[in-house]
Parts: C-alpha cells; structure tokens; sequence
C-alpha cells in the first residue's frame, strides 16, 4: 500500500516538473531577433533568469542627425541615464511567459518621448507577434506587429 | 482653537512616527566584489550582454546573524567599477565603446539601470561606472538570487570570450 503511495506522489511530482519545464522551453520561443512594422529598428529578446527582455540592436538611423554621434536616450526621465546608447537600449523588460503563446507583465519603452508602457506580448504564429503597449486598461491600447529575422549563422574560422 | 489642537496632533502622530521608523535602523556598506561577467564569444559588433547569479546571503553581506524576512529597508549603490581580466593576452577596454549595469530579479521587481559609462576610457584596465540618480535598490535584496547584467557596446566582431570583473560597494539600511 505504502509503496503505490509513494510511486503515486512521485509520479504527479514528475508529471509537474515536466510541465513546468515544458512551460518554461515553450516561452523561449520568444528569443530571436524582430523587426517592429515601422522598420526602423531590430530587437533582440533574449532571457535573463526566468523573465524576457528585448533590446535594441540595429537602427536605421543609428545617428543623432545634430551631433553626428550614436543617438543615445536623451528623453530618459531620468537625466543620469541620458548618455545610454540606445543601441543595445533594452525597451522590452521583465515579461513573463503565461502560457498559450502569451507573455505579460512586461513594459515598453518608447525612446521618441522617454515613456514606458505596460505591455502584453502575444506570438500569433512562429515568425509574428502582436506588441499590445497599454496604460491601465489593456482595451485602450495600440498593437504593432512584429517580424522574426531569420539570422543566418556565420560558419566559424578554422 | 479645534484647527491648532488638530495640527498638533498630526504633528505628533508623524513625529511618532519618524521616531518608530527610525528607532534602531543600522547603515553598513557592504561590497560585492570580483563578480565575474563572461561573455561568451563568438561576440558581435554592438551590444553584447553578460550576466552573473548572485544568491543573497544577507548575513555574509553584513557579517551579523540576521534572520528576520525582508530585512533590509533600503539599499543604495555607492560605486560600481568594471575592470578586465589581466592576463598576457586579453582584450582591454579599447575594444568596449559603453558600459550598462543593471539589476533582474525573478519575482514582480521590474529590472533598473543603475550605472553606465559612454564612452569608456579605454586607457583605463578599471572603469568607474556613473550612477543612476534614481537608485533605491532594496527590495532586490529581499529576494533570493539577483541577476547583475552588464552590456558592453563593443567595437567590433570578436571570435573569441572576453571576461570582465565587476567590484560593488552597497550601503544597505536594516533593522
């Protein structure tokens, strides 16, 4: 008796590990590099612990036209960080995968006018996402479509 | 008459207050130091990321038996340098045009930026980051594990792992 108990509960605590893991694979499907509709930008989303975090890695216009330089976030609220590249700005942070294809809790990050929206995330196929940026009532928002770039490998020098 | 009566009272509720709040609160600057940010090549030109687990341990970063849950009241950053791996063949700071240093946490904390540096002084082997002015950092103490991110803006593709040093000193208030 003790021992169909014990393969019992082993059994359920093995079938919720693999959910679990199989949740959290599922939500890696978000890495890769995407192209917002505008196609003035391309955003890596990549994961750092458990959350999904997108950043800035290619601009169409790369430099600030009155300084020449590499344009930076000048309209960050706050001053300190005004001198950060927005090459490499992360404007998608901290989302979370809920299943379903659907990643919440996250915010963007408009560079043009320095504010952060919260954000839902929703992959309506392998190579698309719908962008749902919002403030208070998801309803009320406005949804971009992005593209995946399939990025081809270099074969490394030997 | 009432109105002075009532201004008095507030006053002294918020000045209870104060005291309560204040009352046995402790500061100590504590420091992280030889964090090790590896980033894995082969590295692409522009902004390549690196990331090091640090699991808190309250009691080691202050050096007394604390076992109280969410101990720490506020915590501020209060220097962050990046060095590079000294040896006869690695890569120094002329290959790195910025610095980002920000903070993940697992649970409903969003992540912050808290120091960069652009441009960095590539005569320089350590980099004093600049600090973010909004810098509560507190509530990522409370937690078990934090992700010390650190993005490097660099020069040009590198087929090879470059491995950076991150030294942090934190003041941290707790009761």
């Amino acid at each position: 008796m003790k021992k169909i108990i014990l393969t019992t509960v082993f059994s359920v605590m093995l079938l919720c590990m693999t959910a679990f893991v199989n949740q959290s694979n599922e939500g890696d499907r978000l890495k890769g590099v995407w192209e917002p509709s505008n196609g003035r930008a391309r955003v890596k989303i990549e994961k750092i612990g458990e959350k999904y975090f997108g950043k800035i890695v290619w601009l169409k216009e790369a430099k600030d036209p009155e300084t020449g330089n590499p344009k930076t976030d000048k309209n960050n609220p706050d001053e300190s960080m005004r001198d950060v590249p927005l090459r490499g700005y992360r404007m998608l942070k901290d989302f979370v995968y809920k299943g379903d294809d659907v990643w919440e809790e996250g915010t963007i990050y408009d560079p043009l006018n320095g504010s952060t929206y919260n954000c839902v995330i929703k992959m309506s196929d392998p190579n698309t996402l719908d962008i749902r940026g919002y403030i208070g009532v998801e309803a009320l928002g406005r949804t971009d479509v992005w593209k995946r770039l399939n990025i081809k490998k270099k074969k490394s020098k030997k | 008459m009432l109105k002075t009566k009532l201004l008095t009272v507030i006053f002294g509720l918020n000045l209870l207050l104060f005291i309560s709040c204040s009352k046995g609160s402790k500061v100590k600057t504590a420091e992280l130091s030889d964090v090790v940010f590896e980033f894995e090549g082969p590295l692409f030109g522009g902004t390549n990321t690196a990331q090091y687990l640090y699991s808190v341990n309250i009691k080691e970063l202050l050096n007394e038996d604390i076992s109280e849950e969410n101990a720490i009241k506020s915590a501020t950053l209060k220097s962050a340098t990046i060095s590079m791996e000294e040896c006869e063949n690695c890569y120094g700071f002329e290959t790195i045009k910025s610095l980002v240093l920000s903070m993940v946490s697992d649970g409903e904390i969003p992540m912050k930026e808290i120091a960069l540096l652009n441009p960095v002084n590539a005569k320089n082997n350590s980099q004093a980051l600049k600090l973010a002015e909004e810098l509560e950092i507190g509530e990522f103490f409370n937690t078990d594990k934090i992700y010390w991110v650190l993005d490097a803006d660099i020069t040009e593709e590198i087929d090879d792992n470059i491995s950076m040093i991150g030294n942090f000193k934190i003041e941290l208030r707790y009761d």
